[in-house]
């Protein structure tokens, strides 16, 4: 069998996504024997990044005009695209930049500017079209298997595209909204964690980020009547998704 | 056959249970009170009012794994189904629960049989725990479930349920409903004499004074049908639902599910699995073009419609029995009875105006 040729394209984040497919723990010999890694820059020098791919797994936000350019070449030639990980789902941790004047961040960090050419951060469907995502921070193993097992079956895969609370539901853990009045994104974040963080009695930051259709200015009134001050607010739906329009509704009223 | 337990012979009587039994009642979690498979009788808590879960999980589980499947040769699969084998005795349900257990006996055990369901419910036996405290949000004695077991709309808890205890403030009155259950205990009872059932009458009445959520059922599933364009549906949809899901998770009669499979990355196995599904979810219904309640208002009175009416043409009884966790649960207080308040042009709290 003709093995798919896949390559993993890194734009502005941690590579973490990239590393979780080396620590794809029991499937990561499975998934080498599967497919072809033909470009994958934090594990292998050099590589064949001209294409054609059978799929392109894109991790990190565009954040600079030469990443826009080599993305539009490399949706020509993949038959599949798909955004890896929170920053090129949602622009995740990179956008937290976004709600403030650029020129105001690039002086918090640097002295000289004329050497910084970046834009504000931007999840990867921005600019070309997409045919599914591996959501996450860092991308989750489930969804990830999923999309390799659907490639080599040619289906279409199954990504859970509804909230946390339903996976806490599922795992039987005590709602901390409800019971303790904790702050939690579970209910308009998108899942795939398997409801990880209130499993451990934290509520959920948001990292998936949103889930399709969601009413983040219910959650964030909420939020409101348990005593959370404007600015935490703010920060609850900027933190892992600010330029996704779920998100920015339950931001908007606070700012 | 009605007996008394004292009260502190209680834990020696729950531990003279038959060993070949799984026991699952109350125990404290964090804030709550939760159904857990028990360790010792001690750690029973009769007292709670209610839990997050529904007791439904140890029948229909949240989630769980059907079948295996092999592909062998070209066009032949071979599979293993995966039925649960654990026996069970459910301790200190409600009777709202109970009933709800009932409902779900109607649904997945009538007109169409869930194997799945079937096989678990067979080998499950119900003590059911009649109520001495009501929540704010209970409304269990307005749909006639509780707060008390009764036969309510055709189901007889001498059929569903296996025992009924109630609380007599020293000591249990122990009401067998069949003769299976009372092979399993060892421990000696006491006869109960007329007092102690004149007592339990009392209680019954004392706490039916005590209901503070009141719904007026009267003609219910057709109004609501009449009023499936009333404003109320699209302000609290999209102004405060989430469309979280909770109050259907929560809900101890829901029985929609999804199904899944999972493939080996050398495609040489699968397993199939299943999971509690939501009508408040955007992908449950879902057809070519996408879902026909595509709005949370539409979704939204699905569940409560549902619940209220549809339900009654379907299975002839109300799919809610009137435990209120889909109001303790839901993280914007989107209750119910107060919609049916509107819908009827009663008074309704603030909240909701
Ligand atoms: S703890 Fe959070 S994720 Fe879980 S049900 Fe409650 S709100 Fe939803
Ligand atoms: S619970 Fe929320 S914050 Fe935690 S891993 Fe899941 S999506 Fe991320
Ligand atoms: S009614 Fe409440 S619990 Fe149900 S989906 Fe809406 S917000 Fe969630
Ligand atoms: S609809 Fe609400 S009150 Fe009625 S049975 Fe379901 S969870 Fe309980
Ligand atoms: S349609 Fe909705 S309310 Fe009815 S049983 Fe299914 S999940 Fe519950």
């Amino acid at each position: 069998m003709k093995k798919n040729r896949l390559a993993i394209f890194k734009y502005s984040c941690c590579a973490g996504c990239q590393f979780q497919l080396f620590f794809f723990q029991e499937h990561v010999l499975e998934t080498l024997a599967a497919v072809d890694i033909v470009y994958c820059k934090m594990g292998a020098s050099g590589g064949v990044k001209e294409g054609p791919f059978e799929v392109a797994l894109i991790e990190g936000a565009i954040t600079e005009s030469w990443q826009i350019d080599e993305l539009k070449r490399v949706r020509e030639v993949s038959h599949f695209l798909i955004p890896i990980g929170s920053c090129a789902v949602n622009g995740g941790i990179p956008a937290i930049k976004d709600i403030y004047p650029e020129m105001e961040v690039e002086k918090r960090v640097y002295q000289d500017l004329s050497v910084i050419h970046s834009v504000k951060a931007h999840p990867i469907d921005d600019y070309v079209r997409v045919d599914g995502y591996v959501r996450g921070c860092p991308m989750g193993e489930r969804d990830l298997l999923e999309l390799l097992t659907s490639l080599l079956l040619n289906t279409k895969p199954s990504f859970p595209e509804y909230c946390v609370c339903v996976e806490c539901k599922l795992a039987g853990t005590i709602c901390l909204l409800m019971s303790e009045g904790k702050p939690c994104m579970g209910p308009v974040t998108n899942a795939g964690c398997g409801a990880l963080c209130p499993s451990h009695a934290r509520a959920c930051y948001g990292c998936w980020g949103p889930a399709p259709n969601v009413n983040a200015p219910a959650l964030a009134k909420k939020f409101e009547q348990l005593g959370l001050s404007p600015d935490d607010i703010v920060r609850k739906f900027t933190q892992f998704a600010s330029p996704k329009i779920e998100f920015r509704k339950g931001a908007e009223m606070y700012e | 056959m009605v007996k008394i337990l004292q009260k502190k012979n209680f834990c020696r009587w729950i531990d003279s249970l038959s060993r070949q039994y799984a026991l699952i009642g109350p125990v404290k979690e964090r804030e709550e009170t939760e159904f857990q498979p028990l360790r010792c009788p001690e750690q029973l808590e009769m007292d709670y009012i209610s839990t997050m879960a529904a007791p439904r999980k140890f029948i229909y589980p949240s989630r769980q794994l059907l079948f295996r499947f092999t592909p062998q040769g070209d066009d032949q699969l071979i599979t293993e189904e995966i039925l649960p084998q654990s026996q069970q005795i459910l301790l200190a349900v409600h009777p709202c629960d109970a009933h709800a257990i009932m409902v779900l006996d109607r649904v997945l055990m009538g007109e169409f049989t869930d194997s799945y369901y079937t096989k678990q419910r067979q080998n499950t036996f119900l003590i059911v725990l009649n109520c001495q405290k009501v929540d704010k949000n209970c409304f269990c004695d307005s749909m006639g479930t509780g707060p008390f077991l009764h036969s309510w709309m055709g189901q007889d808890p001498a059929k569903g349920c296996d025992l009924e205890l109630t609380d007599l403030g020293d000591r249990y009155l122990v009401e067998f409903l069949n003769g299976k259950i009372r092979k399993l205990f060892s421990f000696p009872l006491e006869t109960a004499n007329d007092e102690d059932i004149q007592l339990k009458k009392k209680r019954e009445v004392g706490i039916k004074e005590k209901f503070i959520k009141k719904l007026n059922i009267e003609n219910l599933p057709s109004s609501l049908r009449q009023n499936m364009d009333h404003s109320v549906w699209s302000r609290i949809g999209e102004a405060i639902c989430l469309s979280c899901t909770n109050c259907t998770m929560v809900c101890p009669t829901c029985y929609c599910y999804n199904t899944v499979d999972t493939v080996k990355l050398d495609l040489s196995k699968s397993e199939r699995y299943r999971y509690w599904d939501s009508c408040q979810e955007l992908h449950f219904a879902e057809v070519h073009g996408g879902n026909f309640r595509s709005t949370r208002g539409a979704r939204l009175r699905q569940f409560v419609l549902h619940k209220l009416s549809y339900w009654m043409e379907q299975y002839g009884c109300f799919g809610c029995v009137g435990c209120g966790r889909c109001i303790n649960w839901c993280p914007t207080g989107i209750d119910l009875t107060e919609i049916v308040k509107e819908i009827r042009g009663t008074k309704i709290n603030e909240q909701y105006s």
